[in-house]
């Protein structure tokens, strides 16, 4: 019984770095739209599949947003120059289908 | 005379009071002292026009007090003399007069009216700072400040005319508060 | 429940939680960025005439949009390929030199004195074209072609205009010389339009962008003119007793909104142009003046002392009672209004020294200042509503003009004229 909760809370450390890192990189490599910076009416969903390297498989795909044109071309390019992303031990599979949710909500 | 001379004050009362309501806010409308003073310059008024032929002779005698220094020589002429400074400053951001200023403009009302064929433009200016345009309201709303004494003093008000510069002509070129407070002026422009 | 169905249900339930059907997906939420200049890589042009073009077109497209305060233009020595045509564009080229756009383009005489010149502006992330246009223009107009591009390049790249191919009108003085004078918006070309030995102020832009109205003191007081740009020709809008100043036009170019004290102190009035007829909006002793337009024209902002010191309030175009805007320090005056409708740019005092401040007009909150305090005057919108111009002081104390951007991160000082001081700016609207 024990043995069987350890997977279940290492596995939910996993998720949480992973998420962890490449929020972290993408962030480093984001450069917000001037004026767009406190917009966080503004939203942009991105799905990338990853290699098990972490590299990009296919080009980054904007599913939804209702920013404009140059603030999806942000994220597109903040996620390209991010990749690759470091992938945890182990089965990546779990962590090859990312949606990134991008919404700028920073101080003036 | 003392009935006529009862309904000149008031109405010299009145004239001050309506035109300080008109020209000022809460803060620059009339004072018990520029009231006051509105009373006594109308019954110096009233005094000239009842001695008639003497009139000649009060005004020696006021202008005599005004010109200080020049005191002397107006003792022994019959004639007032024209004050030496054109120029009366200001606070920033204000029309108020000083007691300083009223005195002076006290002299030159009487020389305007001892001298009838002169006309006056008064000149108002603004330091350097802030809004350009709002200066231009400022000189103008310190002009009036002079013009509303000297109407008071009696001097008719054909004589006047008003010009505001705002900040565009500084007496002194700088930035500097001493420049500021020369700046701040308005300057009696005699036409002769 | 029985031990032996235990095992196989917790394995069972935890296979679910690890192995998601098919499809499904992690989530992760960004909601910072960095703040940095955009990268740019702008290859020079290539000219495909004799000897040197009239104007190095690309050159100017650099210098505006390094300007703006928001881009880093690559250094064309680094770049491994320099194509000027979109068969000759190496995407790989780019990002390796670290480029998220790039700009390429081609300038050739185009017959008589006209040149053509074309240019493409590219994602090279997304590896693909997001802007392209031809021009044909006389040398002369060479200047605005490239004003034009840079314009476009800026607009595609965060969404709005860099104005670049607009105008600025300002008052120079030098010694007792007052000229109105017009330039590009980079500085360059300034040509003078009026000159008097008397003061000049106020310049206002009609919408068409070929009239300004302006306040001269030349016939010994201040009066309000207006003036054909292009044939030079002059008329009297406003010589009423009392002042004549602070003319502004509506956005429709029908009407000028000026203060004017013929009824004994600066009050707000509306003259239409075409009946010259005159309507009175304010009544009050306090000295009423600068009103700026609303974008529909039916609005206007305006600086007025009826508070005890001067305040921005905004009233109808067509007469009301005016609604207090700041309640911030003692001194808030000289407005102007985005053309969006959205800010209010003007002059902060506290103590005596002034701020460009901000007002959101679209939400509550208070007023933000986008300059450190100094010697500042004259705030002027310009038609993309994010860049504020205004009249300031250079170290030795002769007047400058300087812009801001409306989220106070760009700062720039105007190139300067030798000499003479500057004042009193107005940013023209878009050509």
């Amino acid at each position: 019984m024990c043995s069987l909760r350890a997977p279940a809370s290492s596995q939910r450390r996993a998720v949480a770095e992973f998420q962890s890192a490449v929020r972290s990189r993408i962030q480093g490599s984001w450069l917000v739209p001037p004026g767009l910076e406190d917009r966080g009416d503004i939203k942009a969903t991105v799905r990338i599949s990853l290699t098990a390297d972490g590299e990009l498989a296919g080009r980054p795909k904007v599913v939804a947003s209702n920013g404009p044109g140059y603030f999806n071309s942000s994220v597109v390019r903040a996620v390209e120059k991010a990749a690759p992303f470091p992938m945890p031990e182990g089965p990546t599979r779990y962590f090859q289908k990312l949606e990134l949710n991008f919404s700028p909500d920073m101080v003036r | 005379m003392p009935k006529k001379g009862g309904s000149i004050a008031w109405m010299g009362l009145a004239a001050t009071l309506t035109l300080a309501g008109c020209a000022t806010g809460p803060e620059k409308g009339p004072t018990a002292e520029e009231a006051a003073e509105a009373e006594q310059a109308a019954e110096a008024a009233e005094g000239k026009e009842a001695a008639g032929a003497e009139a000649k002779g009060l005004g020696e005698g006021e202008a005599a007090e005004a010109a200080g220094l020049e005191g002397e020589k107006a003792e022994a002429e019959a004639e007032v003399t024209e004050p030496e400074q054109h120029r009366v400053h200001f606070a920033f951001d204000s029309a108020n007069l000083t007691d300083e200023a009223r005195e002076l403009l006290r002299s030159h009302a009487d020389y305007l009216k001892a001298n009838p064929g002169i006309n006056v433009v008064l000149e108002g200016h603004a330091d350097e700072r802030g809004s350009r345009e709002y200066n231009l309201g400022l000189g103008e709303r310190r002009a009036k400040s002079v013009r509303r004494i000297l109407l008071v003093q009696g001097v008719n008000s054909d004589r006047l005319e008003i010009v505001s510069y705002g900040e565009e002509q500084p007496l002194v070129d700088a930035s500097n508060e001493e420049a500021y407070q020369k700046n701040r002026r308005v300057k009696l422009a005699y036409q002769e | 429940m029985t031990r032996t169905l235990l095992l196989p249900l917790l394995t069972i339930a935890l296979f679910a939680a690890l192995a998601r059907p098919a499809g499904a997906v992690l989530s992760i939420d960004i909601t910072q960025g960095v703040r940095d200049p955009l990268p740019v890589a702008l290859v020079p042009f290539s000219w495909e005439g004799e000897g040197q073009p009239p104007v190095e077109v690309s050159e100017v497209v650099r210098a505006d949009l390094k300007r703006s305060g928001l881009f880093r233009l690559l250094d064309p020595a680094a770049f491994i390929s320099r194509p000027h045509k979109q068969e000759e564009v190496q995407y790989k080229d780019f990002r390796l030199v670290g480029a998220d756009a790039l700009v390429v383009g081609r300038v050739r005489p185009g017959g008589g004195d006209r040149v053509d010149v074309r240019f493409r502006l590219f994602d090279v992330y997304a590896q693909e074209q997001v802007a392209g246009v031809r021009y044909r223009a006389p040398a002369d107009g060479l200047r605005q072609v490239a004003h034009r591009i840079a314009d476009t390049i800026h607009e595609e790249l965060v969404g709005w205009s860099g104005a670049f191919a607009s105008h600025m009108a300002y008052v120079l003085k030098e010694g007792k010389r007052y000229r109105l004078m017009v330039a590009d918006a980079d500085g360059a070309n300034p040509r003078s339009v009026l000159t008097s030995q008397e003061p000049l102020l106020s310049p206002a832009w009609a919408p068409d962008g070929k009239h300004l109205a302006y306040v001269s003191f030349e016939q010994g007081r201040s009066m309000v003119y207006m003036q054909n740009l292009e044939t030079g020709k002059r008329s009297t809008l406003a010589a009423f007793d009392g002042l004549n100043s602070a003319p502004e036009f509506s956005p429709d170019g029908e009407k000028l909104a000026l203060s004017l004290s013929r009824d004994g102190n600066p009050e707000l009035y509306v003259l239409d142009l075409a009946s010259r007829e005159l309507t009175r909006l304010t009544r009050h002793w306090a000295i009423d003046t600068e009103p700026t337009w609303g974008p529909e024209g039916e609005q206007l902002i305006f600086t007025s002392d009826r508070g005890g010191g001067p305040q921005l309030y905004r009233l109808p175009a067509s007469g009301g009672d005016p609604e207090r805007l700041t309640f911030e320090g003692d001194y808030n005056a000289s407005p102007s209004w985005s053309p969006d409708g959205r800010w209010v740019a003007f002059l902060h005092g506290e103590d005596n020294r002034f701020a460009i401040g901000v007002k959101d007009l679209e939400k509550e909150g208070p007023l933000r200042t986008v300059t450190g305090r100094g010697p500042h005057e004259s705030p002027s919108f310009a038609p993309n509503s994010h860049t504020i111009l205004f009249a300031t002081q250079a170290t030795d104390g002769s007047g400058e003009l300087a812009t801001v951007s409306v989220d106070g991160n760009v700062h720039q000082r105007l190139q300067r004229q030798r000499g003479g001081d500057v004042r009193e700016p107005a940013w023209s609207p878009l050509p």
